[in-house]
């Protein structure tokens, strides 16, 4: 038992030293990848998706500005309606229109055709705006537009009927009563009231802002993410050391009394250790250029440096949990190629389902559930209640379960490939024990 | 050609000598169409809680059927934005409170008396709203409410105005003249920049199977990394010493497209599978391309490295770089110069627009031919320093 243990340790030594030999290696992309992740960061919450859409959406508005009834609508939507808090609504050339759409300036532009008004007025409806947006793939925020004006045409739609409706039933039953003239007077006015009741429609709802209470804001919120991203990224670097097995060697130390498990523990607790003593110099990172930015994170007190390190505890319990079950990944894929892909796509997978990139409140309910149960959702909880100051024992708990269920299961995969590599060896094994 | 296609065989034998290539494949369709099935549960970007009701002394009057209506409209077509009903105004609230919900809608218990005001040019409010923060998207989705709204409020300004205009209007009349189209045509028609393929309507797909072709473009680079790190170190252990730098060169192409090659057809799978990919022809023209550009781009990287560590530290901040510069989630428009030199930038945007297609097979064309100048100009370079090829 104790030629074990110092066994034990001395491969964990080993470990460490092999580890070290990659030191500046692994020193030079936790900088590279803290500074991608910072680098996306700053993007996002810059960005006019990540600045807590206070900002509005932009449409460009394509027409002949000589027309005056597209002039006064334009200035009534400008500076009467209440959208314009939301939505904002920018006169441009068409080949301005189509430019700043392809660089992402705006989120769509509309095009309203000489003669629409009057297709309108005569109800031939043969000269139609047309909404011209980019892919929907591009954003939610797209998406939501494309949504609103979906709405809007109906609701266009709708009214011009009731207008017509109501010159018609003037037409049928009180053609003495009003000329044609007058009738399509009657047809303005009746515009014109349903135009003041979209313009108002503000006024139909109460607003009451509530605050954040217990849960985090935006910027909180996807602080933890990066951090998660981080993480499971982390692990990509460590593949020239744990991508390529070799059994031989595990076999070697099987027979020097170091069992698999043993083995495993001892790789694993070098690997995590070294991603945990490069998460303080990312987190301080982090707070640094938070603190430049100026970006205000309301979770966050005067020095965001120390904020972002007090995350550090909380730290420590995710990367148990991501690197084991990352360790498991290597163990169970051999190979340089499955081996880094593996990563890769878990990496990424867990990253989308556990709100690294869309929030999690866009996933259904129950999917929001499973994902949290995962290391990943697990150590973005962590994360999570520290932040908000909750303790959490329950995230920690689940934390070190997965840590060393992970741990078992890439145990149990080394002594399988090593029983399947050399059944012979310990079929030697126990003959000569007999 | 046979020794290309002999060095190809035995590229993909090696690839595929263990279990764990072809699962990982496997794992690609996998994963998106798990995506796929996990998209079609009720979800949104924006959660609304909705009360139909006001507390205990609207239990016996039931549920106001005009707002039973509103509340039919806004669940009708499928959107972004997620409606639960809730049996009362403390449950609605209590929903947004504890983040089940982004908002509380509740309608007011005089919903139609202050509806046949408003339409009288005398607006009054028709829901309180509850939120924790007033943002963009919530004015949005207000928007949305208004829509669902607007047909209770316009039939009340059509009997309003005609009353005031012509004396009130007979049933029969508001029943027949209110529903007169005045036209089949709709007034707005959707378009789609520079699209191959027009939409038939404005909106398309499920916004959380959006990103999957994004993530597939990067794993695919990760395959040509992964593939190149493979290459480098056979090389190292000295696997291709009988190989001049030509033939070494061929060989990292044998390394990288192979495993591209195979990432990509596996992923076109997971494109048809989740019903985002559109034409067979254009979506295999593209990954073509795109993957010509990679597997290119890939050799170019691990000729200016060298070494399969470096190649491995590139790797996950190459991944954030492509995630931040493409349209994977959001488009930035920050870094628009560096973004094009990123083959995923032009695959992303080809599939929407004819103009990227063409960036594309210029960037595929423009990196393969940077690639094979690369190798011919360092296997000169071994030859001048008098270095064994």
């Amino acid at each position: 038992m104790r030629g074990s243990a110092s066994g034990l340790l001395t491969y964990f030594r080993l470990q460490g030293k092999r580890i070290l030999r990659l030191l500046p290696a692994i020193l030079l992309v936790t900088a590279v990848l803290a500074g991608a992740v910072l680098l996306v960061g700053r993007s996002f919450f810059l960005s006019d998706a990540g600045s807590d859409s206070r900002k509005s959406v932009r449409i460009g508005i394509v027409g002949d500005y000589d027309d005056p009834m597209l002039s006064l609508a334009l200035t009534a939507l400008k500076n009467l309606d209440t959208s314009r808090f939301a939505v904002s609504l920018e006169p441009m050339e068409e080949n301005a229109a189509v430019s700043n759409l392809r660089q992402g300036k705006l989120q769509a532009y509309i095009v309203i055709p000489e003669g629409f008004y009057d297709s309108v007025n005569y109800y031939r409806n043969d000269v139609q705006i047309t909404y011209v947006s980019t892919d929907g793939a591009v954003g939610i925020g797209t998406v939501m537009i494309n949504e609103i004006a979906q709405a809007v045409g109906a609701l266009l739609l709708e009214s011009e009927n009731a207008v017509f409706g109501m010159q018609s039933y003037a037409s049928d039953h009180f053609s003495d009563r009003f000329t044609p003239q007058e009738i399509s007077d009657l047809g303005v006015q009746m515009t014109m009231r349903y135009g003041s009741a979209v313009f108002s429609r503000d006024a139909l709802f109460r607003i009451h802002e509530t605050g954040l209470a217990d849960s985090l804001s935006f910027r909180g919120y996807y602080i933890c993410a990066f951090i998660l991203l981080f993480l499971l990224l982390s692990a990509i670097p460590f593949s020239p050391l744990h991508a390529d097995r070799d059994d031989s060697l595990f076999r070697l130390l099987r027979l020097r009394g170091i069992s698999p498990l043993a083995q495993v523990f001892a790789e694993y607790l070098a690997f995590a250790f070294t991603v945990l003593l490069f998460m303080l110099p990312a987190l301080a990172a982090g707070g640094l250029l938070i603190g430049a930015a100026g970006l205000s994170v309301p979770e966050f007190g005067a020095s965001a440096v120390r904020e972002m390190l007090s995350l550090f505890p909380a730290c420590v319990f995710a990367v148990l949990t991501v690197c084991g079950f990352q360790f498991l990944l290597y163990e169970v894929f051999s190979g340089a190629v499955p081996g880094i892909l593996i990563q890769v796509l878990t990496a990424l997978s867990a990253a989308y389902i556990t709100g690294c990139f869309y929030p999690a409140g866009y996933f259904p309910e129950r999917m929001q559930a499973a994902a949290e149960f995962l290391p990943a959702g697990t150590a973005r909880i962590l994360l999570e209640n520290r932040l908000l100051g909750i303790s959490g024992g329950k995230a920690v708990l689940r934390a070190l379960l997965w840590t060393l269920l992970c741990l078992l299961l890439a145990a149990l995969t080394r002594r399988i490939r090593m029983k399947a590599a050399s059944g012979l060896l310990f079929r030697d094994e126990r003959r000569s024990e007999g | 050609m046979k020794i290309w296609l002999t060095r190809l065989f035995l590229t993909n034998k090696r690839l595929f000598r263990t279990y764990s290539f072809l699962v990982l494949l496997l794992m690609i369709p996998l994963t998106a169409v798990s995506l796929s099935f996990i998209s079609t549960a009720d979800k949104g970007v924006v959660t609304i809680a909705v009360s139909a009701k006001d507390g205990e002394e609207s239990s016996q009057k039931g549920t106001d059927p005009a707002v039973g209506d509103v509340l039919k409209r806004l669940k009708e077509h499928t959107s972004i934005i997620r409606f639960l009903e809730k049996q009362s105004a403390e449950e609605a609230i209590r929903a947004a409170a504890r983040g089940q919900a982004d908002a509380a809608w509740v309608f007011s218990p005089d919903y139609n008396a202050a509806l046949a005001l408003s339409a009288e040019g005398r607006p009054q409010i028709i829901a309180e709203v509850y939120t924790k923060e007033d943002t963009v998207f919530m004015r949005l989705a207000r928007e949305k409410l208004f829509a669902a709204v607007y047909p209770d409020l316009s039939r009340r300004i059509f009997r309003s105005f005609i009353a005031g205009t012509m004396g009130e209007i007979p049933d029969d009349d508001f029943l027949k003249y209110y529903s007169l189209e005045a036209s089949e045509k709709s007034l707005v028609r959707f378009s789609f920049t520079d699209s191959v393929f027009q939409p038939e309507a404005a909106v398309r797909g499920d916004y959380l199977l959006f990103p999957v072709r994004g993530l597939l473009s990067v794993l695919i680079f990760a395959a040509g990394i992964a593939a190149a790190v493979f290459y480098a170190q056979d090389e190292k252990n000295g696997c291709f010493t009988w190989l001049s730098g030509t033939g070494k060169h061929s060989m990292l192409l044998c390394y990288t497209g192979s495993a591209v090659f195979w990432t990509g057809a596996f992923s076109l799978l997971a494109l048809k599978l989740t019903g985002t990919s559109v034409s067979a022809l254009y979506e295999l023209l593209l990954m073509l391309l795109y993957g010509v550009s990679v597997t290119a781009l890939c050799g170019i990287l691990l000729k200016i490295l060298r070494k399969a560590e470096y190649l491995t530290i590139l790797l996950p901040a190459a991944i954030l770089l492509i995630l931040a510069l493409c349209p994977v989630f959001l488009n930035f428009r920050t870094f628009r110069v560096f973004s094009r030199l990123l083959p995923a930038f032009h695959y992303l945007h080809a599939v929407g627009s004819a103009g990227y297609a063409r960036s594309l097979l210029l960037t595929a064309v423009g990196y393969a031919f940077a690639d094979l100048a690369a190798a011919w100009l360092l296997s000169k370079l071994h030859i001048l320093s008098g270095r064994k090829i």
